[in-house]
């Protein structure tokens, strides 16, 4: 029985009819050839197959999940040309944001829980996300003049905003990588700005805030708010003795 | 019966991770991929009514995400080959080999002409049978089946274990 290449890949990607299979697995058990042309075939399907199973472990970034469930997601870069964001990105590798304001739902739901399960920085409170446990604690007392060694938070530019609060930009190290514009209100600080990174550059390495390393979108919303100056040395240790009121 | 607006979109987030597999065996680069697969999934939510209940959302996804891709590499104005020369190629193929050889299929996979790229990710990566992935990519099935073998071929000889002598 001659059997060509053609009919052998089909017969590796189980895409012929049974009698079909049945007559050149009967074939390929009198040939020693045909058998070792059906296992390179399956062989390669395997290996391919392999190569990339890993993809589908890993965890899906949330922007996708949000996108499908129609929350908008604010885009550093807007892909309407991929060219012209890996362009951009050059300049803010991998960043994607979230603006606050459109923190609800689904969205909310799955980052609050995504960091709630590893670190509990943050926390739902009448329906807005405020800072918890370290990141709250930073805020409340980190100087950016006196940051600990090896302090998760960092504190960046703290200032006072047009609503005449204190607002304070931070990062937060680790293998997800966050920084984020907080502004404290009562008792808590409300997270106003939190910005995500698919790829933290070297975790643990923190997020100086100078104006230039800022996420685009983190700067924005520090430009946005800030009434004056950004907060010196002095100024930021009376306001934290005078508890951010 | 036709699938509530909730019910699709559970069925489309349960597909992330394969349409993400299939943006990075087309792309080869993660970046790119979730860029790609960011614009496929705009695009088929901006037209999700044009698809047919009944028929395979994952088909159609897919081609949404060929067509995202193939408009990228025009866009680009020209194709990706990043190796003229086969022995370059071969050559960075064998530096780059690891352990579970993903990087040399990586890079064998780079070498292929984007339709037999498109017809190997389809069929032997995605596992789409050859009627299902013919219409992914609008040909006929004699089409696929050819590139198809014609990238096989390519990848049996680039990824083919040194002969010891």
């Amino acid at each position: 029985m001659n059997i060509s290449d053609e009919q052998l890949d089909a017969y590796v990607d189980g895409e012929l009819p049974e009698a079909q299979r049945a007559l050149i697995a009967q074939a390929i058990a009198r040939s020693a050839d045909l058998a070792q042309r059906v296992a390179r075939q399956q062989a390669l399907r395997e290996r391919l197959h392999g190569a990339f199973e890993a993809v589908l472990q890993e965890p899906v970034p949330e922007r996708f999940i949000g996108l499908v469930k129609g929350a908008t997601f604010e885009m550093v870069t807007p892909v309407a040309d991929l060219t012209a964001a890996r362009g951009k990105r050059r300049l803010a590798p991998g960043w994607f944001a979230i603006a606050a304001s459109i923190l609800v739902g689904s969205i909310a739901g799955l980052l609050a829980a995504r960091w709630n399960s590893g670190a509990d920085l943050t926390t739902f409170k009448d329906g807005k996300l405020i800072a918890h446990g370290a990141l709250a604690a930073a805020l409340d007392q980190q100087l950016a003049s006196a940051i600990p060694p090896n302090a998760s938070v960092h504190v960046g530019l703290s200032f006072k905003a047009k609503s005449g609060r204190y607002c304070r930009t931070f990062d937060i190290a680790g293998t997800e990588g966050a920084a984020g514009l907080a502004c404290y209100d009562q008792q808590h600080w409300g997270v106003l700005t939190l910005i995500g990174s698919p790829a933290k550059q070297g975790a643990g390495s923190g997020y100086r805030m100078a104006g230039s390393d800022m996420p685009p979108l983190l700067l924005q919303s520090v430009s946005d708010n800030i009434s004056g100056e950004p907060l010196d040395a002095q100024a930021e240790m009376r306001a934290r003795s005078a508890g951010w009121h | 019966m036709s699938d509530s607006h909730e019910q699709l979109q559970g069925r489309i987030i349960e597909l992330l991770p394969r349409l993400r597999r299939f943006a990075r065996t087309l792309t080869r680069n993660a970046h790119d991929a979730d860029d790609l697969l960011q614009l496929a999934l705009e695009r088929a939510l901006t037209h999700l009514q044009q698809w047919q209940s009944g028929t395979r959302l994952d088909s159609w996804l897919y081609g949404i995400l060929k067509n995202a891709w193939i408009d990228e590499l025009r866009s680009r104005g020209r194709r990706e080959q990043l190796f003229s020369d086969p022995a370059q190629a071969e050559s960075v193929v064998d530096r780059t080999a690891d352990a579970s050889g993903t990087l040399a299929i990586q890079q064998a996979l780079g070498q292929l002409p984007d339709e037999q790229r498109l017809a190997v990710a389809l069929v032997l990566i995605e596992g789409l049978p050859y009627k299902e992935a013919a219409q992914v990519m609008g040909v006929p099935i004699g089409t696929l089946t050819s590139r198809l073998a014609r990238g096989r071929e390519v990848l049996q000889q680039l990824l083919q274990p040194e002969e010891t002598p």
